[in-house]
């Protein structure tokens, strides 16, 4: 549990803010928007499956409920999404809490299967309970800028919102790690038993992360149905996106505070050149050498970025003081 | 007068095979007994249902007047009864100040107390050199000092510790019985279950023996080396090894 110092930090989060103003052209906006997005919702998922090692395969729940709840109270009720938002990320925190007290006893590859089962079913009641829903048609968002339907005119504006729920996921791990709480999740991860035989309310903690995580993934969700402005089953509560957050986070580093975000910000413009770019030509190839860099990252950066790049200051340390 | 811990015929079984067996046995506060026997007499399991690993099929367990019936380990611990485990559980990928500290904040709620109480621990048990060391990285001795040392941050008033002198040489094992004597001489209760009968028949006060899972002899160590049904229980290992 190496943590971040707060001058890295700093140095970040100023970064971050002027990535947005280097450039007016669409497409790179559009990326960015997505690195913040894509990297908020790493970081959520990280405090469950990174810390906590609950490694979850069912996000894409969480995700879909809050891009679904805000939406179709807009839609339906004409309830703004930054209500809308709140009302998701309750939505999704009660849902983890009744599904995470069933399934989260179950260990190991057992929990990440019961997560899958858990979008799936998700899923097929988003396209079938089409009165509620729109089934797979899915819900078309009202595109008229406003502050209050959390709608923008320019990329730009959408970037820094996103830069905001991004600083937010990042605020509550870094509170988080440095809390008993970030103690009792990597002392789970490690050793459940040990854990238990030394105090560790294993069930509660573990139920904790899951309300938590699920809470911030949602609100992203609604950020993500107002960015596109429209929803639908197959994407939204697809294992996709489950497998494309935990990806990011392994890349980056488990458990890490900039992992998520490190990891978004290689896979998603990776991701979104190679389709680019390769695309139109050899429909598919984009797809075989995005699988090979993984391939490398998995080969050269086991533990990913992070760890690496921490690996390496080791060898050439910087001189520290020592936490209070 | 009743004792800290109190064992009532306790019996846990998995499918057809008695693991423990009416097992009755009482500790007064402060005590060290040792609990001895072959291999599979059922110690360890019967440390699981101590400490709420396991439940019991049939018996009591009380602890400080509290009856433990279906309390989990995390509660047992809060209590003050905490165990360690035989094949060690550091957390591997935290440093040995962290383990320590996560036993730690059963007692106390911030990071910074917490971080204080390791350090005394940690000088305690003679690791405060290797504090920022990742666990994961220690040999098999510090790893068992590490071992009782996160158990300790729980301030446990029963600690029951299973084989820490296993694997250690003839120089470890004095140091690990010389930590053991002070915490004794704190009065701590401790229930050490041991293979190495030289040593346990030199740190303990009593000695509970168990084979095939049920308790077959209780006293003081010099009446339990002369008792027939643990000589045979002994004998009868080594000549079937033989």
């Amino acid at each position: 549990m190496t943590s971040t110092r707060p001058a890295v930090l700093l140095v970040v989060v100023l970064g971050l803010m002027a990535l947005p103003l280097t450039t007016s052209n669409d497409y790179y906006l559009d990326i960015i928007v997505q690195i913040f997005l894509w990297g908020a919702a790493a970081t959520a998922w990280n405090l469950l499956g990174g810390y906590a090692g609950q490694f979850s395969l069912g996000h894409a729940a969480f995700f879909g409920i809050g891009a679904y709840t805000s939406s179709l109270l807009l839609t339906g009720a004409r309830v703004s999404p930054w209500l809308g938002m709140l009302a998701g990320a309750l939505l999704a925190a009660l849902f983890a809490l009744v599904i995470g007290y069933l399934s989260i006893r179950l260990r190991g590859p057992f929990f990440t299967l019961s997560t899958i089962a858990l979008t799936e079913v998700l899923q097929i009641l988003a396209i079938h309970w089409r009165g509620l829903t729109g089934g797979s048609e899915g819900v078309s968002l009202p595109n008229a800028a406003s502050v209050w339907t959390m709608t923008f005119d320019g990329r730009r504006t959408y970037a820094y919102v996103g830069l905001g729920f991004l600083l937010l996921a990042v605020l509550v791990s870094w509170l988080i790690e440095r809390s008993r709480w970030g103690y009792y999740l990597v002392a789970i991860r490690e050793e459940e038993d040990a854990a238990r035989s030394i105090g560790v309310p294993v069930l509660g903690v573990k139920l904790g992360a899951a309300a938590l995580s699920a809470c911030l993934t949602a609100v992203v969700g609604t950020f993500y149905a107002q960015y596109v402005l429209w929803i639908e089953p197959a994407h939204t509560f697809s294992i996709d996106i489950s497998i494309q957050l935990a990806l990011m986070v392994i890349i980056g580093g488990l458990g890490t505070l900039l992992g998520p975000l490190i990891g978004a910000s290689l896979i998603i413009p990776l991701n979104m050149f190679l389709r680019a770019w390769l695309g139109a030509a050899v429909s598919g190839l984009y797809l075989v050498i995005y699988g090979l860099v993984l391939v490398l990252v998995v080969l050269y950066a086991r533990a990913g970025i992070v760890a690496e790049v921490q690996r390496v200051m080791r060898r050439h340390p910087v001189p520290r003081q020592s936490p209070a | 007068m009743s004792g800290l811990l109190e064992v009532q015929g306790v019996s846990k079984r998995f499918g057809g095979l008695t693991a423990v067996r009416e097992v009755d046995f009482t500790m007064a506060e402060g005590e060290l007994v040792g609990l001895i026997g072959p291999n599979g007499a059922g110690k360890t399991t019967l440390f699981s249902l101590l400490s709420g690993f396991l439940h019991p099929d049939e018996g009591r367990i009380r602890f400080a007047d509290i009856d433990l019936d279906g309390l989990t380990p995390e509660r047992r611990c809060r209590l003050g009864l905490t165990r360690t485990f035989q094949l060690v559980k550091p957390f591997a990928n935290m440093t040995v100040e962290e383990n320590v500290m996560v036993g730690a904040f059963v007692r106390v709620g911030t990071p910074r107390a917490a971080r204080a109480e390791a350090s005394r621990i940690l000088a305690l048990t003679g690791l405060a050199s290797l504090a920022r060391s990742r666990a994961g990285t220690l040999p098999v001795e510090q790893r068992k000092r590490l071992e009782v040392a996160r158990a300790l941050a729980t301030r446990p008033r029963l600690l029951l510790l299973d084989e820490v002198f296993a694997g250690l040489n003839p120089t470890e094992i004095n140091g690990m019985v010389a930590f053991l004597e002070t915490l004794h001489a704190e009065r701590m209760t401790l229930l050490v279950i041991e293979h190495v009968m030289a040593v346990i028949m030199r740190v303990s006060e009593r000695i509970v023996v168990l084979h095939h899972g049920e308790k077959i002899a209780e006293g003081a160590p010099a009446e339990v080396v002369r008792n027939r049904r643990v000589v045979d229980a002994y004998l009868g290992e080594e000549f079937a090894l033989a």
